[in-house]
């Protein structure tokens, strides 16, 4: 063999080496990706599992309590069966949550799209929230009409989920809903005057799992703002969050009137 | 033990004023905290409650840190603590309570374990 042919060998097994190196490296990566995802879902299997057996211990206390009442306080049962479908519209919202994530997960998100007036159940959603929160003021303001075709149930639970953070985090002051309209969108602000958003996590919030793996102990699974983001892109729009830490924050909705594009 | 009150340690409101109310229809009296560092606040300050329930999963203080406190202090180490959490029986074994029981409470067992000690 000539000293070139070996020379050519010695080159091209170093190289094939190197590739076989840059191969076990990429597929280490790989590796360590997925056991981290595996993790991440693990974690929020066992936070999903804690978040439901709250509002259910709830709920049984509650029947518990009913059963020990004197037959005299028939006046306070109304109040305790409030309770009770507080805890139920929790769970509720805890399952609808698990089953929207698995469907967006999927690709299975279906739209039923439908005429109607957003700014009618926007007020709808706030009313709702304004029951469940008598102590927090729940301020509405609907500039127009603001008929498009969108998918009533998925818009309700983005807004819901939109309008509950801005509760959780809004410290207990009042959270202001405005809806506008031009030609082509319509436009939900929801602002809130509590903890706000630093510069920096105003991407990350709409990551799935986002809150609930860092804070285990707040409401909810933290897929709220991801879900609001998934039904908002799947009708054609964008959702963002602006805001500065300790001086609340604002998530304006886009959505085209003319429905999912 | 100085009293016959009940200082039940939860951070959900719901969750400890219902508990507070069966506990005070079955006789007794009860006190809540919201947290491990108010049941602290709580305790430097009144008569030592016959029985501490605690949850785990808290902001601020959770129960774990809120037990290791009370083994630090000669004088509230013995008081009784019975664990009622989402968690695992297993995952406080470690913590040296009367009694463990996960969410959801079975209320008559509790009593039980509350009329040993109050």
């Amino acid at each position: 063999m000539r000293d070139g042919e070996a020379a050519d060998i010695v080159l091209a097994l170093t190289q094939h080496v190197e590739a076989l190196k840059k191969e076990i490296a990429a597929r280490r990566e790989v590796e360590r990706k997925l056991v981290g995802a595996l993790k991440a879902r693990d974690d929020f299997v066992g936070i999903a599992a804690h978040k439901l057996r709250n509002p259910l211990n709830v709920f049984h206390l509650t029947l518990q309590l009913l059963y020990r009442m004197p037959n005299d306080s028939v006046s306070d049962i109304r109040g305790i069966l409030d309770k009770l479908r507080l805890q139920l519209n929790r769970i509720n919202s805890l399952v609808d949550h698990l089953l929207s994530v698995t469907r967006i997960r999927a690709g299975k998100l279906e739209l039923h799209l439908e005429t109607f007036d957003l700014g009618e159940l926007i007020k709808e959603v706030t009313h709702r929230f304004a029951e469940l929160h008598p102590d927090i003021s729940i301020l509405v303001r609907v500039d127009g009409r603001a008929a498009g075709i969108w998918d009533r149930f998925r818009i309700d639970q983005a807004v819901s989920n939109i309008i509950s953070n801005a509760i959780k985090y809004g410290g207990g002051r009042p959270v202001s809903v405005v809806v506008t309209v031009n030609e082509r969108l319509a436009i939900v602000s929801v602002r809130d005057h509590g903890i706000g958003i630093a510069p920096e996590d105003r991407e990350r919030i709409f990551d799935r799992f986002e809150r609930a793996t860092s804070q285990s102990n707040t409401e909810g699974l933290g897929l709220g703002l991801w879900i609001a983001k998934r039904v908002v892109e799947a009708h054609g729009g964008r959702i963002a969050a602006q805001g500065q830490a300790g001086r609340g924050a604002v998530f304006t909705m886009h959505l085209p009137i003319a429905g999912a594009g | 033990m100085g009293t016959h009150t009940i200082l039940v340690v939860e951070d959900e409101d719901e969750s400890r004023q219902v508990l507070m109310q069966i506990l005070e229809l079955e006789g007794f009296t009860v006190v809540g905290a919201s947290n491990g560092a108010e049941a602290m606040d709580y305790l430097r300050t009144a008569e030592l409650p016959c029985l501490i329930i605690l949850d785990m999963l808290m902001p601020v203080m959770d129960g774990r840190q809120f037990r290791a406190a009370l083994l630090q202090a000669a004088n509230l180490a013995k008081i009784p603590v019975v664990v009622v959490s989402a968690l695992e029986i297993s995952a406080v074994a470690d913590l040296a309570v009367v009694r463990a029981f996960r969410k959801p409470l079975d209320i008559d067992a509790l009593v039980k374990v509350v009329l040993e000690y109050c």
